[in-house]
């Protein structure tokens, strides 16, 4: 399947915003490689390297998280529209979530390799992808920022009964806040 | 003060080639600020990016939803502050104020896009600059939560220490009010 200009802004709005004109869009399409998954498919691991970019075209992606003793934190869903391995993308570094396919789909693949060609031959191009990537990453670190600043205060009102009784809650929805997760 | 190798001990300029440092050398501005001075004022639109050169810079919040201001961090030379401005047109989350006499380097939003008009490249490695400071504060505040989730509450504290000023939480950085 090749994904069209049209399909292209349909799905990812805000990224071909950014991108502008169509022949920008043509030149990211043909450095995305199409991925087909099923349900229990494993995206990204915990811990491991990752460095590939995935957009979602079709399907839902399950977002866990494993805390510090091993339990595993359900997050939220991600779906059409939406990526996943941006922090590996972004600084080759392992992958902060565990991301398992939840409903069939289909996923565009941007390797660091085939972008790091893109920096080369289409600089605009890249630039534009970078700059949506970090727009996102500003707002989903203000989302998370903002409602911080109230919990503490109801931490302080409240005591430390309140603080330990309430810490497991507070936390994973502040998570939720920073990966954009309104509610699961 | 040789300013291009100043610049090149930047951390937050690590994705810029000699060439680029050298453009951006030209498209800067050095000057002396006295004590007082604010570079960026809270909630307003920044419209230019600093480099400290010598001096002092320190950055403070309004505490939300009451009075007061939180100090956040003390900038020193080598540190950059307004690079967000750039790219991002979001009020500015904090102000910036000269303690004592400072000297550092600016670069305004017009020159910034005059230079992204004139050289993709250069605009390039401002986004791969911006996407990795952004992406280091938020593993820094994804690993924060963590710890604060098991009770490691003194290793959290320490976590956000070193996120960008623009995303500090004073809130969050506070003595914690129990201990485990």
């Amino acid at each position: 399947m090749v994904l069209g200009n049209s399909e292209f802004r349909q799905r990812f709005g805000k990224l071909a915003r950014e991108l502008g004109d169509a022949s920008s869009i043509d030149v990211l399409v043909r450095h995305l490689q199409e991925r087909r998954v099923a349900a229990g498919h494993v995206i990204l691991r915990q811990g491991e390297t990752s460095t590939s970019l995935y957009l979602i075209a079709e399907g839902r992606l399950e977002l866990s998280v494993r805390a510090i003793d091993g339990h595993p934190i359900r997050l939220g869903q991600y779906g059409p529209g939406q990526w996943v391995g941006a922090a590996g993308f972004i600084d080759a570094q392992p992958a902060l979530l565990d991301v398992v396919c939840e409903r069939e789909g289909t996923l565009w693949m941007l390797t660091r390799d085939l972008f790091d060609g893109l920096t080369s031959t289409a600089p605009v191009v890249a630039g534009a992808l970078l700059r949506t990537l970090s727009l996102s990453l500003a707002e989903q670190l203000r989302q998370c920022v903002r409602p911080a600043y109230q919990i503490e205060t109801d931490f302080m009102k409240n005591g430390t009964a309140f603080r330990t009784a309430t810490r497991e809650a507070t936390q994973v929805a502040l998570l939720r806040q920073l990966y954009g997760i309104e509610e699961v | 003060m040789n300013f291009s190798l100043f610049l090149q001990t930047c951390s937050v300029l690590s994705p810029f080639r000699q060439a680029d440092l050298d453009t951006l050398e030209r498209a800067m501005s050095i000057s002396h600020y006295p004590d007082g001075h604010v570079f960026i004022r809270e909630g307003e639109r920044g419209d230019a990016m600093y480099l400290v050169i010598d001096g002092q810079v320190d950055v403070v919040r309004r505490r939300a939803g009451g009075s007061g201001i939180d100090f956040i961090h003390s900038m020193v030379a080598g540190e950059m502050f307004g690079l967000l401005a750039l790219v991002d047109q979001y009020p500015r989350a904090a102000t910036c104020t000269a303690v004592g006499p400072v000297q550092a380097a600016s670069l305004s939003r017009d020159v910034f896009q005059l230079l992204c008009h004139t050289s993709a490249p250069i605009s390039l490695r401002f986004q791969e600059s911006v996407a990795q400071q952004m992406m280091h504060d938020f593993r820094t505040l994804h690993e924060a939560l963590i710890k604060r989730l098991a009770g490691q509450d003194a290793k959290a504290d320490a976590l956000l220490q070193s996120m960008s000023h623009e995303y500090r939480v004073p809130g969050l950085l506070r003595a914690p009010a129990y201990s485990i």
